[in-house]
């Protein structure tokens, strides 16, 4: 599959006297078609990547490539097939919705019924005469989407583009994302809102410290090798069942603790759950569940920034 | 897409920008004061004047009446405009580069140059738009305000004044004035914009040029600054604007319309080269 997005060796320093590598060699490939998630704490180079990948800033060193062309060299010639706004959508507030995309379409030679096509998909017609300083941030963010589909682009970058939405405006984000991926364009996404990622994105890269750590589909990188299990003890009625699994667990070296919900949580791989059940049943305790917990890609985040929470 | 479409589109951006509105209001309402007290103080006939003193006669006071040479306060468009445009292309200078710093310092405070940036990201072509724009708005909206001085000026002279001399040549004339002093405004606003995409800020772009007024006053006052500020941009917008350098102590020594126009066109060059240059390398939030 052709990339959509190649970045090689990208690095990016600030100050000369004691420099600082916001992006510190990166490398990313992002196929073409479907949507992509860009993750990292703050502070990983995320919003420094996206500013290069549109020509905002000059990068020290490294080459990023976006449908094939050098950003650096050629970017004009590619520019309407691009679709992004960086961190906040910025529009002149004493203007209205409408004015402000009319003055971006008619610079590229857009017609008005672009502009009202992009209002309608992202539920600003309505409101697109009131001047944008009057805007909630998720109207600007909805703003941002709309100026964004007016080239009709097959690559979008969108900077935290769920940022100030209410829960109903995410799922509207959500799905309009999805659709937009489905339609065979290509959404880079950088987001904090892992489960949103999860749902939305078919794959994710993660950035620490400006390098990526991880880039793969949402499924490899949730694929990790499985180290708890759930179990469930028929309930006989004292608890003493289930307190006598718990120390015939430990008594043969496992670690068990309470999951707060009448189960406990057993630290075990699955090449080892058979343990469980045979160490139990030789005490003539029967399992009415054994499950195996899998990682979120919040926990899988935690593991590789190593922010705190890490499972 | 033409590059004259994005001079449009930076041109109707310019105009509508509520700044640039209010600006233009403003000056059409002192335009408008400045008439209604004219037109208070208009003779309607230049009737001669006389008064009456006491002088000490051989026989003690006498009454005496002077026949004074007739005051002739009426306001008379043909004989006036023409040092009204000189008055107003000075303030002019000055108002446009009011308008060119608030222009693109405006988008830097909003912000709005990331969005512009992901439609049109040849910064210089941008730039050159933006200057062009800049340069067409200023001096439009100098031309309005001159006109609209020039039309209230006709109408406080028909009504108390006198209209005389206004004809076809006259009119020619007073044109070429207005697109002189248009001109000056507009490469104000050059300057300012350029100033303006360095420091990012509209105060610190008005606060240069200001500066550089009142810097170049000072130089001209002391004989080692004189041929400095006779080359300073200000005082040949200046000149250029007030278009009348007869005066060899005006305008510290400039002493042709020619040359206050080139050196004005070198500096405006200079600085909207080092402008586009600065545009082109910074990094945009």
């Amino acid at each position: 599959m052709a990339a959509a997005v190649e970045i090689t060796g990208l690095r990016k320093v600030y100050g000369s006297k004691r420099p600082v590598a916001a992006v510190d060699g990166l490398d990313l490939s992002v196929p073409e078609g479907g949507v992509f998630g860009f993750l990292g704490p703050n502070g990983a180079g995320k919003t420094t990547t996206i500013r290069a990948m549109v020509g905002h800033l000059r990068a020290s060193s490294g080459s990023i490539q976006l449908l094939g062309v050098d950003v650096d060299k050629a970017l004009p010639t590619i520019i309407d097939q691009i679709g992004a706004f960086v961190e906040a959508p910025s529009f002149f507030p004493g203007f209205s919705a409408r004015r402000n995309l009319e003055l971006l379409a008619s610079s590229r030679g857009f017609a008005r019924a672009d502009v009202r096509r992009a209002l309608d998909t992202v539920g600003l017609e309505e409101r697109a005469n009131d001047r944008v300083s009057g805007y909630s941030l998720g109207m600007r963010q909805r703003l941002g989407i709309a100026a964004v589909l007016l080239k009709n682009p097959r690559l979008l970058i969108l900077d935290e583009p769920a940022n100030g939405l209410d829960p109903a405006g995410i799922l509207e984000m959500r799905n309009l994302l999805r659709r937009l991926g489905a339609e065979g364009r290509t959404i880079f996404v950088s987001s904090h809102l892992l489960s949103e990622v999860q749902q939305t994105c078919d794959r994710v890269a993660v950035v620490v410290r400006g390098r990526c750590v991880a880039n793969g589909t949402v499924e490899e990188l949730l694929r990790g090798e499985v180290t708890r299990h759930r179990i469930r003890i028929p309930d006989d009625g004292d608890g003493s069942a289930q307190e006598r699994a718990v120390s015939t667990l430990r008594a043969h070296g496992l670690e068990v603790e309470r999951d707060g919900h009448g189960g406990l949580l057993v630290a075990v791989s699955p090449s080892r759950a058979q343990d469980v059940t045979r160490v139990l049943a030789e005490e003539h305790i029967y399992l009415a569940e054994l499950t195996p917990i899998e990682r979120s890609l919040e926990e899988v985040f935690f593991e590789l920034t190593g922010e705190p929470g890490a499972a | 897409m033409t590059f004259l479409a994005l001079v449009a589109t930076e041109l109707r951006r310019f105009e509508l920008r509520r700044a640039v509105r209010w600006m233009v209001v403003l000056g059409l309402l002192i335009v408008v004061v400045v008439n209604v007290v004219q037109l208070a103080r208009s003779e309607v006939s230049a009737a001669s004047a006389t008064s009456e003193h006491i002088v000490q006669g051989p026989n003690g006071p006498v009454p005496v009446r002077i026949a004074h040479d007739a005051e002739d306060r009426r306001v008379r468009v043909g004989r006036t405009f023409e040092q009204t445009i000189r008055g107003l292309g000075i303030g002019l200078v000055m108002f446009g580069v009011l308008l060119g710093s608030t222009f693109i310092a405006a988008e830097f405070g909003a912000s709005g140059l990331s969005t512009q940036l992901i439609f049109e990201p040849r910064r210089v072509r941008l730039y050159v738009a933006k200057t062009l724009a800049v340069f067409i708005g200023a001096a439009v909206s100098a031309a309005i305000i001159i006109v609209w001085a020039g039309l209230l000026q006709l109408l406080v002279s028909a009504l108390r004044g006198s209209t005389a001399g206004v004809d076809a040549g006259w009119l020619g004339e007073r044109a070429t004035d207005v697109v002189r002093a248009s001109s000056a405004c507009g490469l104000g606003a050059v300057c300012a914009t350029a100033v303006a995409s360095i420091a990012r800020r509209t105060v610190v772009a008005v606060g240069v040029l200001y500066g550089l007024t009142a810097g170049t006053g000072f130089l001209g006052g002391v004989t080692w600054g004189e041929p400095l500020a006779r080359v300073s941009p200000m005082n040949t917008l200046f000149g250029m604007g007030y278009g009348d350098l007869n005066d060899p102590e005006g305008f510290f020594g400039l002493r042709t319309l020619t040359g206050a126009v080139t050196i004005s066109l070198v500096w405006v060059l200079v600085v909207s080269v080092i402008g586009a240059w600065w545009f082109e390398r910074r990094e945009i939030r």
